[in-house]
């Protein structure tokens, strides 16, 4: 997904959740930061690199794919961006056990880790509510996908038809795959730009949907593909649905994290919303656009009569700086990176309870000598400071 | 990290430093140990590709690629052994290929920190200047080759650090329930 949906649409929900137009403004600015913050936007702000949320294109050219590089990409990827749906998901006899791992990283809605990650922000700051939004929005676009280098599940062949409406027709039209950096998707011609094959497990050109480009990322993409882990079983994307059940799932989130509903139930992707904003919503999802930002301002904006200022990456780093590191943490990007490192912290230990190691060790903090990573200490004072 | 994961570490570190240190000793014979260990290196290439297929890739759609790419390998490895005449050529080709990758990435990196005022730029930018004058002086050196031999040499000793470091990192996540 990308900023339309993160920021414009989860502006959208959080106002039909009941949220004012300024708490709104700050839950999808928090759900877009969530593709900022980078080690290179940290380090920026003197912030623990620890708390990055994604990784930009050069810093993953750059990244090393040796075990501890792969365990950070992992923690990164997985907790932000490709939710495990089912840690202990069934597995065939005769699968190794480093593809077992593996398998069992691929992202997925209505997991329960989509329920914990919820879970974690209740009760806590907006900028949570923000990241839990755009974690929860992501396992609906990047379903299929492992949020850690690996060509045995992300790998996408040749074999990609998308679905069309044509003259009241359905039909396919073959994908076709380039490799420029620079070069723009065509939804027109069906041209679009992914990752180039790599015979290497760990390549970073392997990690998430990389090899099937920014598909999973338009509203109104619907492709069969042959998934690497599929078996030779073809799937059908159908990215109008997933995306609306996504938006509804948010609102009902949204709802449950305000106190309006008491329970959040990770299937249920039920919003009663009224027949006029379904179809307002649908018809902004299946508009053929790789970018729905100005429709779905136009709709936020309708819905509060208020205007939603452009995302800028920049808006808060000044109050960050200027806090000092007395006072950052309660500061808005303060607030951000501790919810981002919480997020971070329960993804990974999950998986690591689970035996899965491709996310590296997690060490319960009970209180006694800080193990473990030392940029960790601010979200221990962050939690001495909540009792 | 686990107790065996930073043996091996630090065991590969101590190895890469002897066998550095063994090239410098030996700089006549150092060309001929280069390309019999990237010879050794293609066909345990071979093998880990079809290691890889029966263990991973016989699950994944296409993975027969690998089964045929470990043959491949071990072929091409088997045709070195047997053309061992010029193997300079070998590591030239090697030691160019990787500064001249090295250099536009960590220049390019660089130059988007910066864009970004993140501080690392300079590190980023000095790295990508160092790979370029190792990048122009293999060139301007192709008939020197003992500065081949220390350039590699120096690359080994890095890697080697680099892994002790790595040995003896702090890697886990706290978590707080």
């Amino acid at each position: 997904m990308q900023l339309d949906f993160h920021y414009y649409a989860t502006y959208c929900a959080a106002l039909l959740a009941g949220f004012s137009h300024m708490e709104s403004l700050d839950i999808c600015y928090s759900a877009q930061m969530t593709d900022c913050c980078s080690r290179s936007f940290l380090s920026k702000l003197k912030a623990p690199l620890s708390a990055a949320t994604t990784q930009l294109q050069m810093e993953l050219m750059d990244a090393r794919t040796d075990l501890l590089g792969r365990q950070d990409i992992t923690r990164i990827w997985a907790s932000f961006h490709f939710l495990p749906y089912d840690l202990y998901a069934p597995v065939k006899k005769h699968w190794s056990r480093a593809y077992c791992d593996k398998y069992r990283l691929i992202c997925g809605p209505r997991g329960t880790l989509a329920g914990a990650t919820v879970e974690l922000a209740k009760d806590k700051s907006l900028q949570a509510a923000g990241i839990a939004m755009h974690v929860l929005a992501d396992t609906w676009a990047h379903r299929y996908f492992a949020g850690t280098p690996s060509l045995v599940i992300n790998n996408v062949n040749e074999y990609c038809r998308e679905i069309r409406e044509d003259n009241g027709m359905t039909v396919e039209v073959p994908v076709q795959f380039r490799h420029n950096p620079a070069g723009k998707d065509d939804p027109a011609t069906g041209e679009y730009n992914g990752t180039v094959f790599q015979a290497t497990e760990h390549s970073v050109m392997n990690l998430g949907h990389g090899r099937a480009g920014h598909l999973p990322d338009y509203s109104f993409m619907r492709y069969v593909y042959l998934p690497a882990w599929g078996d030779y079983q073809e799937i059908l994307k159908n990215n109008p649905a997933d995306y609306y059940y996504a938006f509804c799932q948010m609102v009902r989130a949204l709802r449950y994290l305000r106190g309006t509903d008491e329970r959040f139930e990770p299937d249920c992707c039920d919003a009663d919303l009224s027949e006029k904003e379904e179809q307002e919503i649908r018809s902004i999802l299946s508009k053929r656009q790789t970018d729905a930002s100005a429709d779905w301002k136009a709709f936020g904006e309708s819905l509060s009569g208020e205007k939603i200022p452009a995302f800028d990456e920049e808006r808060y780093t000044g109050e960050y700086i200027e806090a000092g590191k007395a006072s950052n943490d309660d500061t808005f990007l303060g607030r951000f990176i501790l919810a981002a490192m919480a997020q971070k912290s329960m993804v990974t230990n999950r998986i690591y309870s689970s035996g899965n190691m491709l996310a590296g060790f997690s060490v319960n903090f009970e209180g006694g000598a800080f193990r473990g990573i030392r940029d960790f200490k601010k979200l221990v004072q962050a939690a001495d400071k909540t009792k | 990290m686990t107790v065996f994961q930073r043996i091996k570490n630090l065991i590969t570190g101590l190895l890469l430093i002897i066998g550095a240190v063994v090239l410098l000793t030996m700089p006549e014979d150092g060309f001929v140990i280069i390309a019999a260990f990237i010879m050794v290196s293609l066909l345990l290439m071979g093998l880990r590709y079809l290691f890889y297929y029966f263990h991973m890739a016989r699950n994944m759609v296409g993975g027969k690629y690998f089964l045929f790419l470990g043959i491949f390998l071990i072929d091409l490895g088997l045709l070195t052994f047997s053309m061992t005449d010029e193997p300079r050529w070998a590591l030239i080709l090697y030691l160019l290929g990787f500064h001249a990758f090295s250099c536009v990435v960590n220049l390019a990196k660089g130059i988007q920190e910066r864009h970004y005022g993140a501080p690392a730029w300079k590190v980023d930018t000095v790295q990508g200047i160092v790979n370029a004058v190792v990048f122009f002086f293999c060139l301007f050196h192709l008939r020197s080759p003992v500065y081949f031999l220390w350039v590699y040499c120096a690359g080994l000793f890095y890697s080697a650090a680099v892994r002790i470091v790595s040995a003896f990192r702090r890697t886990a996540i706290v978590y707080i329930q």
